[in-house]
């Protein structure tokens, strides 16, 4: 896979797919996780300046 | 100065990513989590990680595991959101450590390397009282958000 520089400090590899791994979407910890950032962003939402980006799109999307 | 990252793997449905930490304490695998959530007509996806305890088969969430590499654990995790982030370009990412000093230690990672991220990134940090605002530099956030920019 190839790898992508940002500017001369770091220089970032990218991961090897593993068909191996395992998923842990349901392990306690990440739904522990997911679902104190659901809270979150339920309360607080995304920032403003996204939102309305978003409901321009959908607009010209069903235009 | 050039910074080093760990190579990590990536499983078949591209929301996991494992590495290995080295040091002192050994081998400790590191699992990063984008986990896909949609609320209120939006999704996005929650960013966690962890360690993975050999000994009990599971993620632990407090440990802290004192590799002395937490330099090159940021470098990785940053290295994952790049990588995510080429696979999903347009996917908005949500993170706050398990507990105040590793949120706070992603808040250093972020100021330390903001160089670097402001090109790529566009990032919100959580502010007591305020919401989420543009991310500042030295500023204290309780969680962050972020998506890449279009370029």
């Amino acid at each position: 896979m190839g790898m992508s520089e940002v500017k001369n400090r770091i220089k970032f590899k990218s991961g090897i797919i593993d068909p191996k791994m395992k998923d842990h979407g349901n392990h306690p910890f990440f739904v522990k996780s997911n679902e104190a950032s659901k809270r979150v962003i339920e309360k607080y939402g995304l920032p403003r300046e996204w939102i309305e980006e978003m409901k321009k799109s959908d607009k010209e999307k069903s235009r | 100065m050039k910074l080093k990252q760990y190579e990590f793997r990536i499983n078949q449905n591209k929301f996991e990513y494992e590495f290995n930490s080295e040091g002192p304490n050994g081998i400790i695998k590191k699992i990063v989590r984008f986990s896909q959530i949609s609320t209120h007509g939006f999704s996005y996806y929650n960013l966690s990680f962890g360690d993975w305890n050999n000994e009990t088969g599971s993620i632990d969430d407090f440990v802290v595991s004192n590799n002395k590499d937490a330099e090159q654990i940021l470098i990785t995790v940053a290295a994952t959101v790049i990588s995510f982030t080429n696979l999903f370009p347009d996917a908005i990412i949500y993170s706050e450590g398990s507990t105040d000093s590793r949120t706070r230690l992603y808040q250093i990672g972020i100021n330390k390397y903001w160089q670097e991220i402001s090109p790529l990134f566009e990032v919100y940090g959580l502010a007591e009282n305020e919401g989420l605002v543009p991310f500042e530099q030295n500023r204290r956030f309780k969680a962050f958000i972020g998506r890449r920019k279009i370029n």
